[in-house]
């Protein structure tokens, strides 16, 4: 097996969960979803013969995973919704889910709706990174990644935790 | 109210999400490199087989012609052999660059939208205005043939809308990406 297939290999061994996850984020449609999922995995296989350990694997899986996965929102976009910040949508009317399942499907379909970089940073941050790490995936500035992190989280609170919501 | 506490931390949600896990392997990835290429080298051979229809078309017609009314078959072919070499030029558009993996996202974005606006720029430079001198001619040649008549002005009103429209059009798609470039732009420093 050559370098290049056992970095794959590792790759997926270490993050193909985290793939699926994102692909999910990035695309509804679950035929379509295959289909980025498969760009993505094509995209870190030959990546791979390019990395030097410059960066750390994780590092380097999410960035090339990201970009990918922005550049398919951006040539998709015409068929799909109306994209907006997170500034916009939360101000949108919050709906009221009961069970696991239908809170999994809000969450999903609230990220579907982001701008691709807010997109980004709503699914690193799911994934538990922090600012720093935010920082460096996306090149957002430092005071720019804060701001956007603190709206994720006023807007999921608002969205998901009830006791936040009442006291609103 | 909801009883299950991961309703209330979307962090855990997400991350403990039941979805069915798609299995990609690394013979799949191979298969769908090689299916890239394919369709690669076929777009690339659509393009070789249109560009040589075009100059077939005119090079078939030069028997008909001698001294200046050559101009406008020639010149047409020139302008065909030009467009097919920019394409070969240009090589296979939408595979992923070498240092997806080194580029924060936003300077990827901002690249990609760079690479799409400026291509969108010129565009029409080399592909519709090689075809420009051979059009010229041509209209010349028939209007010194058999005059200005309201045939000819067609012919060269709908050729100029159609040149002008696509050249307007691409202009208004460029400067969209060129709005989407600045707000990118904005977000690379502490602006907000």
């Amino acid at each position: 097996m050559s370098e290049q297939d056992d970095l794959y290999e590792r790759a997926v061994a270490e993050y193909g969960t985290a793939l699926g996850r994102l692909a999910r984020g990035y695309e509804a449609d679950g035929e379509k979803r295959r289909d980025l999922l498969q760009e993505v995995h094509l995209a870190l296989w030959r990546s791979f013969e390019g990395f030097d350990g410059r960066c750390s694997l994780r590092t380097w899986v999410y960035r090339v995973a990201h970009n990918v996965a922005g550049s398919w929102v951006i040539r998709e976009k015409r068929a799909g919704p109306h994209m907006v910040s997170l500034e916009e949508i939360d101000a949108m009317p919050v709906p009221h889910d009961a069970d696991r399942h239908m809170a999994l499907e809000r969450l999903t379909q609230l990220i579907q709706r982001l701008r691709p970089m807010d997109r980004q940073v709503i699914l690193l941050w799911l994934e538990g990174m922090d600012a720093v790490a935010i920082g460096e995936l996306t090149g957002l500035s430092g005071r720019n990644v804060a701001t956007k992190v603190h709206r994720i989280k006023t807007l999921l609170a608002r969205n998901f935790n009830e006791g936040e919501r009442h006291a609103e | 109210m909801p009883n299950d506490p991961d309703l209330n931390d979307p962090r855990n949600l997400w991350q403990n999400q039941e979805e069915g896990r798609m299995i990609i392997t690394l013979d799949d990835v191979r298969s769908r490199a090689a299916r890239f290429e394919r369709r690669i080298r076929r777009r690339n051979l659509r393009e070789y087989v249109a560009g040589a229809i075009v100059i077939a078309f005119f090079g078939a017609s030069l028997w008909r012609f001698r001294g200046w009314q050559l101009a406008p078959p020639l010149l047409y072919i020139a302008g065909a052999i030009y467009v097919v070499f920019q394409l070969h030029r240009r090589g296979a558009a939408g595979s992923l660059p070498v240092d997806a993996g080194l580029r924060a996202s936003l300077d990827f974005h901002i690249r990609e939208l760079e690479r799409q606006r400026n291509a969108l720029q010129t565009v029409w430079m080399w592909y519709l205005v090689p075809f420009l001198p051979g059009f010229v001619a041509q209209v010349l040649t028939l209007a010194i043939a058999r005059g200005i008549n309201a045939g000819l002005i067609e012919f060269a009103g709908i050729f100029l809308v159609v040149f002008v429209g696509v050249w307007r059009l691409n202009e208004s798609a460029a400067r969209k990406l060129d709005r989407q470039i600045q707000e990118l732009r904005a977000m690379e420093t502490d602006r907000e």
